[in-house]
């Protein structure tokens, strides 16, 4: 806690600051018009944190003029070393200056305590077949001094698990500046995609860099993966098996998320608009281009309940001609995308196996209410809401030397639609549903699964 | 047994049950033979054409990359025959046995031949297809200027160099549990002698070894002793061994003059 | 001519040895001193010479001679192959080491001669045939062949099941395989010799199948064995009749089935898969139980023994039969006690229940049970 009492001025200023430091400044006119300056500035308890980083955090700090804009300076270079996640503590003052000959000028005194450089822990995972693999996750804070951060997470291998993953990634603020990283990676990923009957282990490596601009925050990134697809068993169908083997993929992507909606786990206003474009071909022996789109608006309506609009779409086309390998291709379905159909399941299909398609896209409409008797049921009610929504999507082959009439006439013709209600939860990534769907237009060859059906996923809230 | 015999014999018999004939689409899939295919799976793909063939069954040849992680069981060739998929020579001469009706070649052997048959074919799959992998895969020469180059020719760097060291690895784990890796050339070599003399015993001065009819054993020695005779590699040793074998050189050229050069011309 | 030293695993069950690959060997040894054929006795008044050829078309001539006792009649000669091997000058001396360490693959058989050593069968056969020793000599080329062809088929059908009966079915392995080779090299070895045994086994088992790729473990297994009843039927086929399988003098290839048959004929296994099918093929029954009695008959003290364990066993079995259930018995009472003393704790207080809301200072979801808490 501090407060200015040194100043010579007779009038009261009331700077409030609570237990986290937040500062509350009230704006009055004597505020703004009360001369300051910040002369120096003090950073203590470094330690290994090297000081260009910290010192590129007071932007323009020496260019404030007036009390306020010293404290809103203040705060702004508190805020962005909380962001470069190396203190687990930070605290500012102000203090006047010990030189009488300057008594407007101040000194920024900055107390940071370090945090841990290594923290982790370990936890179990358990896939949709029971099977429970434990995932260790270490985490590097801080490792040469500029806020870099190296995170090495392992899930392990046992026969008979779907899934398992080793990844080794390696982030960095580029220029002090926390919203700018620039990630470099590797990773090896097992997975089964029992839906279409293989399964497949991804090795590759990819770097990446993440910034903001006016319209959102963008993400550059080049991937190179060796891809290795394999039948999974006898039951295979052929079309699947023709897309197994070795395959090199070595592409630049680029995302844009604008997000903003307001936060909480369901939220009731705001819109999120993630773009992909993705060019594979830098290399590699995989040559498509991919362009994706998602967007989530929410409208809050009386009662405590709101309104939530999904539309998504996807378009993959080859570039050389060649036909896309089924690694790359859209699937459909399941608890979290297409209810009422079991995971993957929107067809084509053949002998059982879903083969996907080139494109995809897929609505939805939710209506949350919350639970209706126990509206808060012991804290955790913000995190379970009953929605019912309707859900409509497809799986398209799109074949581009044909015209546009004909490629849109593809996608009236095969529409899956269903509805249904239940309940959804969400904790922080993870989703969790329970549902009772009706599948009301399906295209033969789909694999339904209508009644209850429960799904856990990652959902970004 | 001699009612199956007779029935077999008369290719134009009907049989009543679970036989069917042969479809005229069936496919053949295999790597590329110019530049990506290896001695032991060009071997053992040339002993299922010679069989076919033995038996007058038409196919086509089906040329694909990744024809190997295609097949059920990881090796090449395999056949499609409706909707069924059948992979390498023996569980496909078991198939060509049992499900249609009209082809089995060996059916006029009796037991003890029979056997005496299949114990030759063991012989073929325990040491030459082990010597072909072996000199594939562990003779340092053959592994970097043919071996390698060629197994990873269909794919980008990288992965024309991964993918040849991840399959070596493979090999060389199974040839190790065979007790194979840990020969030394010479030995190799002297086991193929072994081999080659034991079945030039057996033929002797005949047209096939059984009788004067073709069965699954002459398809078999066929496919491995040719491939081995007309491969060129910078270690001929295994060619050098088989030469030294009059009558197995003249029966590799007999089979293939009888049933090769035909489907050639046309 | 020095000694040669032939290294195997001991024996159990009436057997000379437990391991494939040693019977096979000893059958060969012993076979090969049946056919010493005496060429020249000498007697006179104190002494006998014996002049003896060792091997069937071997050179090798030895004499010996016995002393015979004042007023000794008769000598009979006892038709004993052990005996001959200890009156002639070379011999094979058989250890049973059970060691495979000093092996130079790891593995036994063993066979030693100045300085080189030998592991593998084919290898050992064809040494001793150098020395004008084992069997074949008279095989045409034709059937040597058919030797190598037949051992081939042994090799890539039978073995693999085999292999998996001892090594990769869990029951077999841990009731008899691991034991016995446990207690076979002693401590310390035996906590990672019969493992690594087990792996080899394993390796070679799994790539000998070969629609390997997308079978389950069961098809493999069903695979293996099937095929390994589908070579008994053809060697079956090719015994026929004959008392072995090249006429009526044993060959290699009667040693190398001696040595695959044999251990899983005698061998107490509590589950045998090609047990009925071996059944059915009764003259390669016949064929092991020949070779056995002829060439590896008990002596007086294994006779002896054997006797003694089997009373042992019935008498074992007998105690088992007054408590049939000792196991499940004992496991229900210790049950009973820990279920009965859990209850008492909760029924006297001195632990209780709580259930607290996650969130701390959030509602409580239910009311705590017991007596609250009382240290006790």
């Amino acid at each position: 806690m501090t407060s200015n009492s040194n100043s010579a001025d007779e009038d009261q200023m009331n700077i409030m600051m609570d237990m986290e430091g937040n500062v509350y400044l009230p704006i009055n006119k004597t505020f703004m018009s009360k001369k300051a300056r910040i002369e120096k500035v003090m950073v203590k308890g470094l330690n290994k944190t090297k000081d260009d980083i910290v010192l590129k955090q007071f932007p323009g700090v020496f260019t404030a003029e007036n009390l306020y804009e010293v404290y809103r300076k203040a705060e702004e270079a508190r805020e962005r070393l909380l962001r470069l996640d190396i203190f687990s503590a930070t605290n500012v003052e102000l203090d006047t200056a010990n030189d009488s000959s300057k008594p407007d000028s101040y000194s920024l005194i900055v107390n940071v305590k370090e945090g841990r450089t290594m923290n982790g822990g370990m936890h179990m995972n358990s896939d949709l077949n029971g099977n429970i693999t434990p995932d260790m996750q270490i985490h590097f804070r801080n490792l040469f001094g500029r806020a870099e951060k190296t995170m090495l997470d392992y899930q392990f291998y046992s026969y008979g698990a779907s899934t398992s993953r080793i990844n080794l990634k390696f982030t960095k603020p580029l220029g002090g500046d926390p919203d700018v990283l620039y990630s470099l990676g590797v990773q090896q990923y097992r997975g089964t995609q029992e839906w279409a009957g293989f399964k497949q282990i991804d090795r590759g490596i990819y770097s990446g860099l993440m910034f903001p601009s006016a319209f959102g925050t963008h993400t550059l990134q080049w991937n190179g993966f060796w891809r290795e697809a394999n039948c999974l068993n006898h039951k295979t169908s052929f079309p699947i098996r023709e897309s197994m083997g070795h395959s090199m993929k070595s592409s630049i992507s680029h995302t844009l998320i604008r997000d903003r909606r307001g936060t909480s786990p369901f939220p009731k206003s705001g819109y999120r608009l993630k773009t992909t474009q993705e060019y594979a071909g830098v290399g590699g022996d995989v040559k498509f281009l991919k362009n994706e789109l998602e967007l989530e608006m929410n409208k809050s309506l009386p009662f405590g309940a709101s309104l939530q609009l999904n539309i998504g779409s996807g378009v993959l086309r080859s570039l050389n001609g060649t036909a896309v390998k089924v690694s790359d291709k859209y699937f459909l379905g399941g608890p979290l995308s297409l209810r009422g159909f079991k995971i993957n399941g929107v067809g084509p299909t053949s002998d059982g196996n879903s083969l996907g398609a080139n494109s995809y896209w897929l609505g939805g409409l939710h209506l949350y209410t919350p639970l209706p008797f126990l509206p808060n049921l012991g804290g955790i009610g913000k995190h379970i809401k009953t929605h019912c929504f309707v859900n409509a999507g497809g799986l398209v082959n799109v074949d581009f030397n044909q015209n546009w009439e004909q490629i849109l006439q593809k996608y009236r013709e095969s529409p899956r639609v269903s509805y249904g209600a239940g309940l959804a939860m969400q904790i922080s990534l993870f989703r969790l549903e329970l549902n009772y769907c009706v599948p009301v237009k399906v295209q033969p060859g789909d694999n339904v699964n209508p009644g209850l059906q429960f799904g856990i996923g990652i959902k970004f809230p | 047994m001699t009612t199956l015999k007779e029935m077999v014999a008369s290719a134009m018999t009907v049989e009543l049950g679970a036989k069917e004939p042969w479809p005229d689409n069936v496919n053949l899939y295999q790597t590329y033979e110019a530049g990506q295919i290896l001695l032991p799976d060009s071997a053992s793909c040339l002993s299922v054409k010679a069989f076919l063939e033995m038996c007058g069954l038409k196919y086509s040849v089906v040329l694909r990359n990744n024809a190997e992680h295609m097949s059920p069981s990881g090796k090449v060739p395999f056949i499609q025959i409706g909707p069924f998929l059948i992979s390498e020579f023996e569980p496909i001469i078991g198939f060509v046995n049992t499900k249609v009706h009209g082809f089995h070649l060996s059916a006029n052997l009796d037991d003890t031949e029979r056997a005496e048959m299949r114990a030759y074919m063991a012989l073929v799959d325990n040491i030459l297809v082990n010597a072909e992998h072996y000199i594939s895969w562990c003779d340092a020469t053959v592994l970097q200027t043919v071996t390698k180059p060629r197994y990873g020719s269909p794919y980008p760097w990288p992965l024309n160099k991964l993918v040849p060291l991840k399959k070596w690895y493979e090999e060389t784990s199974r040839l190790k549990a065979l007790g194979w890796s840990q020969k030394t050339l010479s030995e190799v070599c002297e086991e193929v002698q072994t081999c080659c003399q034991a079945l030039s015993e057996r033929l002797d001065k005949n047209n096939f070894f059984f009788g004067n009819r073709p069965t699954e054993l002459d398809a078999l020695v066929f496919g491995h002793l040719f491939t081995i005779l007309t491969t060129p590699m910078p270690v001929n040793k295994l060619a050098e061994i088989v030469k030294n074998f009059d009558n197995l050189v003249h029966f590799c050229a007999r089979i293939e003059q009888q049933y090769f050069s035909a489907t050639e011309a046309s | 001519m020095a000694d040669m030293d032939l290294e195997v695993w001991k024996g159990d069950w009436d057997l000379p040895s437990v391991d494939t690959n040693c019977l096979t060997v000893l059958f060969i040894k012993v076979h090969h001193m049946l056919y010493t054929s005496i060429m020249h006795v000498c007697c006179r008044h104190d002494s006998i010479n014996i002049q003896m050829q060792v091997g069937r078309n071997s050179r090798m001539l030895y004499t010996c001679t016995l002393y015979i006792p004042r007023g000794l009649k008769y000598v009979q000669f006892i038709d004993n192959p052990e005996a001959y091997c200890k009156f002639s000058g070379v011999s094979i001396d058989i250890k049973a080491t059970n060691n495979p360490r000093k092996s130079p693959t790891g593995c036994l058989p063993v066979l030693r001669h100045n300085g080189s050593a030998y592991t593998k069968v084919t290898d050992i056969f064809s040494y001793l045939r150098r020395k004008n020793w084992g069997i074949d000599f008279e095989l045409n080329s034709k059937q040597s062949a058919d030797i190598l062809a037949f051992t081939s088929l042994l090799e890539t059908k039978l073995l693999p099941a085999i292999l998996h009966l001892w090594w990769g079915n869990s029951q077999v392995f841990i009731d008899i395989t691991r034991p016995w080779y446990g207690s076979a090299v002693g401590f310390p070895q035996s906590l990672y010799v019969p493992n690594r045994m087990h792996k080899a086994a394993t390796d070679r088992v799994e790539t000998e199948c070969y629609p390997h790729l997308e079978m389950t473990p069961q098809e493999k297994e069903n695979l293996i064995y099937k095929e390994a009843q589908e070579c008994i039927t053809l060697l079956s086929k090719r015994l026929g009749n004959k008392p072995f399988f090249f006429g009526k003098t044993p060959s290699s290839l009667d040693a190398i089935v001696f040595g695959y048959l044999a251990p899983m004929l005698k061998a107490p296994l509590p589950v045998n898969p090609l047990s009925k099918h071996l059944g059915t093929c009764y003259n390669l029954c016949q064929l092991c139980s020949r070779i056995l009695s002829k060439y590896f008959p008990l002596s007086r003290e294994e006779l002896e023994e054997k006797r003694k364990r089997e009373e042992a066993e019935k008498a074992r079995a007998q105690e088992l039969g007054d408590f049939p259930h000792r196991t499940r018995n004992i496991v229900l009472a210790v049950l009973f006690a820990l279920s009965s003393m859990v209850a008492f704790t909760f029924f006297t207080g001195m632990l209780a229940l709580e259930i607290v809301d996650a969130d701390g200072g959030g509602d409580n979801m239910s009311e705590p049970k017991g007596q609250g808490k009382r240290k006790s």
